[in-house]
């Protein structure tokens, strides 16, 4: 076909939608419908991946970092684990090559830290001088304890922001000296402030030297986990192994007995927490793509009417030339052409009502260049598909019959 | 061609329409033939198979029996796409109802049939130069909708004539029309005849049948008489 009657067929074609609209308003409807179910629910399924992803660089647990954690790998999420993790297991991992650091953390929940009147329930972590480093966690007020403080025991705290404002307001923290379990922790920093991820408020904690947190706290010599930085992420894997082995003949764990640590890799988590919503995602985007089929039933009884609309057009458009295929042709290209508008509609609203969503849910929902494929793809060929059944009916139209 | 020159040659046609297991016979066997360039009319009162025979002769509908010859070729077999490639080259069609698309305008209604066209032409200088002829210069973006009948049926035959097809077949072209737009309509006619067009115009009126060269009367599916109208009321402009 020559480049003039494709663009006159295309004019045509669009020109036909308008004459009439009311058709090709209800099939548009029906189909933004269904866009906005299908792209909201995958932006859900984005937005929780997404945010898992939020919490652990929230955590300086990036793609690059491992933890090896005391205790045996368990089905559940929380529970008691043995303490396993030594500081000479620490020095060991520190041996390892691509290993750049190593963050040694002791930690039992929650506490309660008093300054006069005030209190506040806390996660408090027994760590080392580079906590806030291999973190990457700056600090607003203060400093962070030095490996003097951490080899001297000193009763040095650094508190985070949820911390600070709970207990001093907009008071100076820095040189008071906080009560936890009946000791008093000097106070010499507090972090910056990250907020919070859901309900989850990543600023109330407080970090003390891990060996002040086993004289004071939690009287042990273990750690609960280490943090392990790697040189680049593709190294985590072979670590990760290095790590196992070693620990496994430090620990005399002999084959076919239990490790009494395990090891986490950031996409280990990734999966696991994204896993459930996503199962919960695929549910909603079958529905969504119910809903497209229905968006497509829509059409199809549009373009029956519309077509019953046209039956003199078409007739005349056959006595003028006009092939079988030509019409069938015109049908089913006015079917694409509503589903791929309807797309970009349904994609602008579902643009606008995310981001009221995210607004009034604090749940950050994503729009990615795949969902907009998906949107456009699956609204162009099913509102095309849908609309070959009118298309062939056209066949049926006998100008004989119809110009008399 | 020359104008003696056979363009449509039919042998004993016949059409049967089946339903419900009723057969009626429209056409009982018609023989005719229709030279290059002829100004034709076929006359008949309502129901008596002229509409039905210019639908076969514009290939808009099939044939029971017989044989069709259009330009030395049989084309009583010709299925959707071959029928349809010269339905758009070799045929312009004027119906009574005119079959305008009411919403678009007189300048897209002319270029209709060139979007099934396999020319290279510019088409649209050619609908100008044929709206201009026919009166039409003003109208040109008009919707369909806000012409008068006159206006309506001679936007039709310009989309008729677009394709510069070699014979305009018209299906009682002033049967909603005013004296005065009928009057335009057949000068129009005598016009595009005079261009050497073949013209076959189905009709009851006589007064509009004695415009044409030959008329050719039926009678129950069958050509009753042909009459050659050596044009005493013929008048040109």
């Amino acid at each position: 076909m020559r480049f003039y009657q494709t663009i006159s067929l295309i004019k045509h074609i669009f020109k036909s939608l308008l004459y009439y609209k009311l058709y090709t308003i209800f099939m548009t409807v029906a189909l933004v419908i269904s866009i906005i179910a299908i792209a909201s629910t995958y932006s859900v399924g984005e937005g929780a991946y997404n945010k898992i992803k939020n919490i652990m660089d929230s955590f300086g647990f990036g793609a690059n970092s491992l933890l090896v954690v005391s205790g045996a790998k368990q089905r559940r999420a929380f529970g008691t684990r043995k303490l396993s993790l030594t500081a000479k297991d620490e020095n060991m991992i520190k041996m390892v090559r691509n290993v750049t650091s190593v963050n040694a953390t002791i930690a039992n929940g929650t506490h309660y830290i008093k300054y006069k009147g005030n209190m506040t329930n806390t996660f408090i972590d027994g760590s080392q001088s580079n906590w806030a480093k291999v973190r990457n966690w700056r600090i607003s007020i203060g400093r962070f304890f030095s490996p003097l403080d951490y080899n001297m025991k000193k009763n040095v705290i650094v508190i985070g922001y949820y911390v600070y404002k709970s207990l001093f307001g907009s008071r100076d923290p820095l040189g008071r000296f906080v009560n936890i379990g009946g000791s008093y922790f000097k106070i010499i920093g507090v972090l910056q402030k990250k907020g919070s991820i859901g309900a989850f408020n990543l600023d109330n904690l407080a970090v003390i030297p891990a060996t002040t947190f086993m004289s004071l706290i939690y009287h042990t010599q273990y750690f609960r986990y280490f943090k392990v930085n790697v040189n680049s992420p593709q190294n985590v894997d072979s670590a990760a192994d290095t790590i196992a082995y070693l620990l496994k003949k430090a620990h005399h764990i002999s084959k076919g007995s239990a490790d009494d640590f395990h090891i986490i890799k950031p996409i280990q988590i990734i999966e696991i927490a994204s896993k459930a919503q996503r199962s919960a995602s695929l549910l909603l985007f079958v529905i969504a793509a119910i809903s497209m089929i229905v968006g497509g039933v829509v059409v199809m009884n549009m373009m029956l009417s519309y077509i019953e609309k046209k039956r003199y057009e078409i007739a005349i458009k056959k006595s003028f030339g006009a092939t079988n295929f030509d019409i069938m042709k015109e049908i089913s290209l006015s079917g694409a052409f509503v589903g791929f508008f309807s797309s970009i509609l349904g994609l602008c609203l579902t643009y606008i009502l995310i981001n009221i969503l995210s607004k009034l849910t604090h749940f950050d929902l994503y729009m990615n260049f795949t969902v907009i494929l998906i949107s456009i793809l699956f609204s162009t060929s099913v509102s095309f598909l849908f609309s070959l059944i009118p298309a062939y009916k056209t066949i049926q139209i006998k100008p004989a019959g119809i110009l008399t | 061609m020359a104008k003696k020159d056979a363009f449509i040659r039919l042998v004993d046609i016949k059409k049967d329409y089946v339903s419900a297991k009723i057969t009626t016979k429209v056409i009982r066997g018609v023989s005719v033939t229709i030279n290059y360039g002829e100004y034709i009319s076929i006359m008949a009162p309502s129901g008596m198979g002229k509409t039905t025979l210019m639908h076969i002769i514009g290939l808009l509908d099939s044939i029971s029996s017989g044989t069709y010859i259009l330009n030395n070729e049989d084309v009583s077999s010709f299925k959707d796409k071959k029928a349809s490639m010269i339905r758009n080259k070799i045929f312009g069609f004027v119906f009574q109802q005119f079959f305008l698309i009411d919403k678009a305008t007189v300048m897209e209604n002319v270029l209709l049939p060139t979007l099934y066209s396999k020319e290279k032409r510019d088409y649209v200088s050619a609908a100008k130069d044929i709206l201009d002829t026919l009166g039409l210069s003003d109208r040109v973006y008009y919707k369909a909708n806000e012409l008068s009948g006159g206006q309506k049926q001679r936007v039709a035959i310009a989309r008729a004539l677009i394709n510069n097809p070699e014979c305009v077949l018209a299906d009682e072209p002033t049967g909603n029309l005013d004296s005065q737009a009928t009057e335009e309509v057949l000068k129009i006619f005598d016009r595009i005849h005079s261009d050497g067009k073949t013209i076959i115009m189905v009709t009851h009126d006589p007064q509009v049948a004695k415009r044409a060269d030959k008329i050719i009367k039926m009678k129950d599916g069958l050509i009753s008489e042909i009459l050659s109208n050596d044009k005493p009321d013929k008048t040109y402009f």
